[in-house]
């Protein structure tokens, strides 16, 4: 069943088979209409419980005509027709709004998370943890039998392969998991429809073992750009990443530089001599690159920590330097992450409180994207909460983690290890900060076994 | 509601009225103002001739003239769709439908459409259950429809008493609409079980209309008449004396042409009604109908849901239907517009029979849906019909109906994907304690019916109350009212009937295709059968299972020996009735046994003056032809089973003899190898056919 945010969002971007007439809502012009609801404490359903052309009329957007908006929002017949046509056929449709939109996504791309995705398979596999495993459709022998080898390793750590679904490296590693009774997730550029006809992808997605999405229209053909588009999608769900293989140039190349630059997990490469130059010129372009061969799938422990810069290398001394340099290259990074998405919260928080000032274009995201069950009148209490007036823009990562982390402790307690579930990052890292915080009386521990964090008693008046 | 939106709506009512004084009849108003002001759900349960289109059409026009784009009529009939466009005509309101007989106006309308040029756009539940239209007709115009409605809307429940896989659809089509696409639904028949099932599908803020069912025109008679050949010479003798024109329903297909014909026979001017007619036909007939220029049709469900005639003076039912709200939509059609129409149900002996076939067979058995799943879920990318039909043994028309009921199905285990169907990621139990409560529904609905026809009180009544429609009082009108049977009971003429009865005999239509290949490697026939290996237009003595020649046949094929009447009857037919040109006789040979068939085709040539032949011989031993369920599988069993005996073939036009014919590829190969060898005309001859029993 669509959510009525959903359908909302539907109307606006969806491709509803009715032929362009009326050109849907690209990104960056939903973006602007995320900001415009926000601005007036409305959520996307809101635009459906009026007529077309008064909801339209009372949302002003810039660059997008009321005109538009409202002939998209009156698209509602097309969109149940559309629907009908894709759920029958097996497909679901994940808004931006809805509770199971994966979050690593969301906290990674913030605006430009895609508002929709097509897919099939049970959507808990997208909430697993997951290793991203990249390569050329023509990878090397070595190359694919190492996929292939990985995929069926992170069945037996209870971690999905996150794919591209493609012939090569993406299909050796997605079934080897799926075949040793293990979970795979595959971004598909193309075809989503055609796909989940196949015997053996419907087969593997309706025993729950994969799960295939797309960003595009379920009937797209193939092309470069929606190939290239949706690399990003494909490292933003998982913690860590694979690059079987690569050369120097086409969509593996690309992706990996995209996913470098933004920062947004580690990359790991494989090295073999028969692999494409690209392996070898991936580490060149980043010291936080890792080389690995065979020998990572010998490791005893978790060969996704492993990958994740492992355990021992953020607590342990010998790395730990590295590592908060490449985390503090994160908050640098141009593209969205996690400092702005932090900055957003924060503008959020004091938007609520001290209104009309919230012209902060991407501050609206994080508004719409906030679950359905979660309180909005918390928003004020937790700018109490933070009783010291918060900087002007977050410095470092470890500001952002507390205003993450604020709002899930404000509804209930949590142990280091949920507050790393809930934030996608490593156990060991929650620990690190929830330490710290708690010494600078930001946090308190307020049970003690297991050890919950919760947040300082606010003085009273 | 504003007063400046009820002066608005009351002018446009007497705009189409042209009545400058008319006003709203109760709830209408209310019904347009949720749909316009409040883009609310509405349910609207009143009588047929209450006004529910009225309802629609001006909601449409205020929508229309708020900036809202054209309305979505989903309706069940061709006629009513008809009708409806001329009555919305007076508002200003252009409507078209688009159906399988105006294609090539499709074109044209989709631009209106586009161009805004078109306010209502009808259409059926079939064509909104095609994947294609949906996809490349209503699809790029569907963005701009601005309300919805949907007709005979009780069909809507699982509770209803008519389950229509389309509409399964339509349901899950409204819970897919935003809120801001407002909906009408509209039924004249519902019980309150119905009304709550529907209102709960349409959504938590639905707003219901509801009116008395009941029609005061209207006088019910029953008359229990159990044999069928009673039941005819009743209509031929009471027929006459029933003022107007009208509608006999019946159950089966079959049951329409028989009573058709023999209506006509004795000069009353009656047409058969069914689903086997042209959609150019039906609207021919219903035509007919509208303008008094028939006496009756005789018709089955297929003249449906809707049918709009306010003269309309009787309708007889030739057996008892399903259920009380069955009858009473039937029955509910006459005497909208005038003061006395009669509603006269026959109840036969065979209705039972009938009816709880129907009942058991409405759903594919979980049998037969193993059977198509597998296959599918074996198959790599999905299997079209035939292929289909090459590994399952089914029948075609099973095939059909388990595919159509599966792609229903919320979440559906299958879709069809151009011709392909394809097994869907979902995973899919039947949910066989659902279909057994409608089944135990059913049954008990059906008893309901039993219980109208010896109800001792008054019809109305009971018919009301069934409806969750209370009745003051008694009606006054119907037999039990008034007393007595208004009819005779009993007719004259039977004899004539059962005579007539009797010749059942009907015609066996030759094969145009072979069936797919390899089904008939050995022989080497595949495709299009050619002109000169074609078997000629045949006939059969009768119906397996109906009537005297049956129990003949079927005591012959018990004793191994056909009875000499049966011989007489055959050269009746062939002389009297049919007269080929034939020169010799032969038959289809049997290992199994030899002598039944062949002794018959003998004596029939004896009494023919026409020599035999046995030239046909069978090589190898077939599995039972009826135990192959479809076209495959039946045409696959006989290849390489039979030989010409070149020495003994006899030159000239054969006529060639079976005891049964059911799919007709027995006499369609064994014909064609005569053909070849003689090259002259074969006439296939059956003593029954089980095709259409």
């Amino acid at each position: 069943m669509l959510t009525e945010d959903t359908k909302a969002i539907l109307l606006l971007c969806g491709p509803l088979g009715d032929r362009g007439q009326i050109k849907p809502l690209n990104l960056a012009e939903y973006d602007r209409v995320a900001v415009a609801l926000h601005q007036r404490d409305m959520r996307p359903a809101d635009l459906t419980s009026s007529a077309p052309e008064e909801a339209a009329s009372a949302l002003e957007v810039k660059g997008v005509a009321p005109d538009r908006l409202a002939s998209l929002l009156g698209r509602g017949m097309a969109l149940t027709l559309s629907y009908e046509k894709w759920s029958q056929a097996g497909l679901w449709v994940l808004g931006r709004g809805d509770t199971d939109y994966p979050l690593r996504l969301k906290r990674r791309l913030g605006a430009k998370a895609p508002p929709l995705f097509f897919g099939a398979g049970d959507r808990r596999l997208l909430s697993m943890r997951g290793l991203a495993v990249v390569g050329s459709r023509d990878a090397s022998t070595a190359a694919l039998s190492f996929a292939s080898q990985v995929g069926a390793r992170m069945a037996s750590e209870g971690t999905a392969i996150i794919s591209g679904g493609a012939r090569g490296v993406d299909r050796e590693s997605m079934m080897a998991a799926v075949n040793a009774g293990g979970y795979s997730v595959g971004v598909l550029a193309d075809s989503l429809l055609r796909a989940i006809a196949s015997r053996t992808n419907r087969q593997a997605i309706s025993s729950g073992h994969l799960l295939l999405l797309s960003p595009f229209h379920p009937d797209a053909r193939f092309h470069v750009g929606n190939a290239m588009g949706r690399n990003k999608y494909i490292y933003c769900l998982a913690e860590a990443a694979l690059v079987a293989d690569s050369a120097t140039s086409g969509g593996t190349w690309t992706g990996a530089k995209e996913a470098l630059a933004a920062g947004w997990l580690s990359v790991n490469v494989f090295q073999h001599k028969t692999n494409g130059p690209g392996t070898r010129d991936l580490l060149n372009v980043d010291g936080r690159v890792r080389p690995i061969d065979e020998a990572v799938l010998q490791t005893p422990g978790s060969v996704l920590e492993a990958m994740q810069d492992g355990k021992e290398s953020v607590s342990g001394s010998a790395r730990r330097p590295a590592a908060q340099m490449g985390l503090f290259n994160q908050a640098k990074a141009r593209d969205k992450g996690a400092t702005e998405i932090a900055d957003r919260y924060r503008a959020n928080a004091r938007g609520a409180e001290a209104d009309n000032d919230s012209t902060d274009a991407k501050s609206a995201t994080l508004v719409e994207e906030k679950p359905l069950n979660m309180d909005v009148n918390r928003q004020p209490e937790l700018a109490d909460a933070e009783a010291s007036p918060p900087e002007p823009a977050v410095a470092s990562l470890y500001e952002a983690f507390i205003s993450l982390a604020m709002p899930s402790l404000l509804v209930a307690p949590l142990t280091v290890t949920e507050m790393a579930t809930k934030l996608g990052i490593l156990r060991s890292q929650a620990k690190l900060w929830a330490e710290r915080a708690a010494e600078e009386n930001r946090i308190q521990v307020v049970k003690k076994s297991p050890k919950k964090y919760g947040p300082v008693e606010s003085e009273p008046g | 509601m504003s007063n400046t939106f009820r002066r608005e709506a009351e002018g446009l009512l007497q705009q189409a009225l042209d009545a400058p004084g008319a006003t709203f009849r109760d709830g209408q108003l209310e019904a347009i103002h949720n749909a316009v002001e409040l883009r609310a759900r509405t349910l609207v349960v009143q009588r047929t001739g209450w006004g529910k289109s009225m309802v629609y059409f001006i909601a449409t026009r205020l929508l229309r003239m708020r900036g809202a784009g054209p309305t979505l009529i989903v309706s069940p009939l061709l006629a009513l769709m008809r009708n409806q466009i001329q009555s919305a005509a007076p508002l200003g309101i252009r409507a078209a439908t688009l159906n399988s007989e105006n294609q090539n106006t499709w074109k044209e309308i989709e631009k209106a459409i586009v161009g805004g040029e078109l306010d209502v756009l009808l259409i059926s539940p079939e064509r909104l259950a095609n994947d294609r239209f949906v996809e490349n007709v209503l699809g790029p115009i569907a963005g701009k429809i601005g309300l919805f409605v949907v007709d005979e809307a009780h069909c809507i429940s699982d509770w209803g008493h008519d389950f229509r896989p389309d509409y399964r659809r339509i349901r899950r089509i409204i819970s897919g609409l935003p809120k801001n696409l407002p909906v009408i639904a509209t039924t004249a028949t519902a019980n309150s079980r119905v009304v709550d099932d529907v209102a709960a599908q349409l959504g938590d803020d639905i707003h219901i209309q509801r009116g008395p069912l009941t029609r005061e025109s209207l006088q019910l008679e029953v008359y229990e008449i159990g044999a069928k050949p009673e039941r005819l010479a009743w209509l031929a003798e009471e027929l006459p004396k029933v003022d107007g024109s009208g509608i006999i329903y019946a159950l089966t297909k079959r049951d329409t042409r028989t009573i058709a014909r023999y209506l006509s026979d004795r000069g009353i001017d009656a047409v058969a009604y069914n689903a086997d007619l042209s959609g150019e036909d039906r609207i021919e007939l219903e035509r007919r109908l509208q303008d008094n220029d028939v006496k009756a049709l005789v018709a089955t469900t297929a003249l449906g849901m809707g049918y709009d005639k306010p003269d309309l003076g009787f309708v007889m039912h030739y057996q008892a239907p399903q259920s009380v709200i069955h009858y009473y939509q039937q029955v509910g059609r006459a005497g909208r517009g005038i003061a006395r129409a009669r509603g006269i149900l026959l109840s036969g002996r065979e209705d039972s029979r009938i009816n709880r076939f129907f009942i058991e067979n409405a759903f594919p058995t979980p049998q037969d849906v193993e059977l198509i799943l597998e296959a599918l879920e074996l198959s790599e990318e999905g299997l079209n019909k035939i292929e289909l039909e090459a590994v399952v043994n089914l029948k075609q028309s099973q095939i059909d109906k388990t595919l159509k009921f599966l792609s229903v199905e919320d979440n559906a285990p299958v879709v069809k994907r151009a011709t392909r169907w394809v097994r869907t990621p979902h995973s899919y139990s039947m949910d066989l304690v659902g279909i057994q409560r409608l089944t135990d529904r059913r049954n008990e609905e059906w008893a309901e019916v039993q219980r109208y026809v010896s109800h001792a009180g008054c019809r109305m009544r009971f018919l009301a109350e069934a409806l969750d429609d209370s009745l003051a009082e008694d009606c006054g009108r119907c037999d039990r009212c008034t007393g007595g049977a208004i009819a005779a009971s009993n007719v004259e003429g039977t004899a004539e009937a059962i005579q007539y009865l009797s010749k059942n005999s009907g015609l066996i239509r030759p094969r145009k295709r072979w069936a797919r290949a390899p089904s008939l490697e050995h022989y080497g026939f595949s495709g299009t059968i050619k002109a000169e290996l074609r078997v000629e237009e045949g006939r059969y003595v009768c119906n397996w299972g109906d009537g005297v020649w049956s129990e003949l046949v079927s005591g012959g094929k018990e004793h191994g020996h056909f009875d000499e009447t049966l011989v007489a009857r055959c050269v009746e037919l062939v002389r009297e009735e049919w007269n080929p040109d034939i020169t010799w006789v032969t038959c289809v040979p049997s290992l199994r046994r030899p002598k039944l068939v062949a002794s018959l085709a003998k004596r029939i040539a004896n009494a023919l003056g026409l020599p035999f032949s046995a030239c046909v011989h069978k090589i190898r031993e077939t599995a039972p032809q009826k135990t192959m369920e479809n076209s495959y599988h039946q045409a696959s069993n006989l290849d390489g089973a039979f030989e010409i005996d070149e020495t003994a073939v006899v030159r000239g036009p054969a006529l060639l003899i079976d005891d049964m014919v059911d799919s007709g590829w027995t006499f369609c190969i064994v014909g064609a190898l005569l053909r070849r060898s003689i090259r002259e005309p074969v006439y296939p001859l059956a003593l029954a056919s089980t095709l259409d029993s």
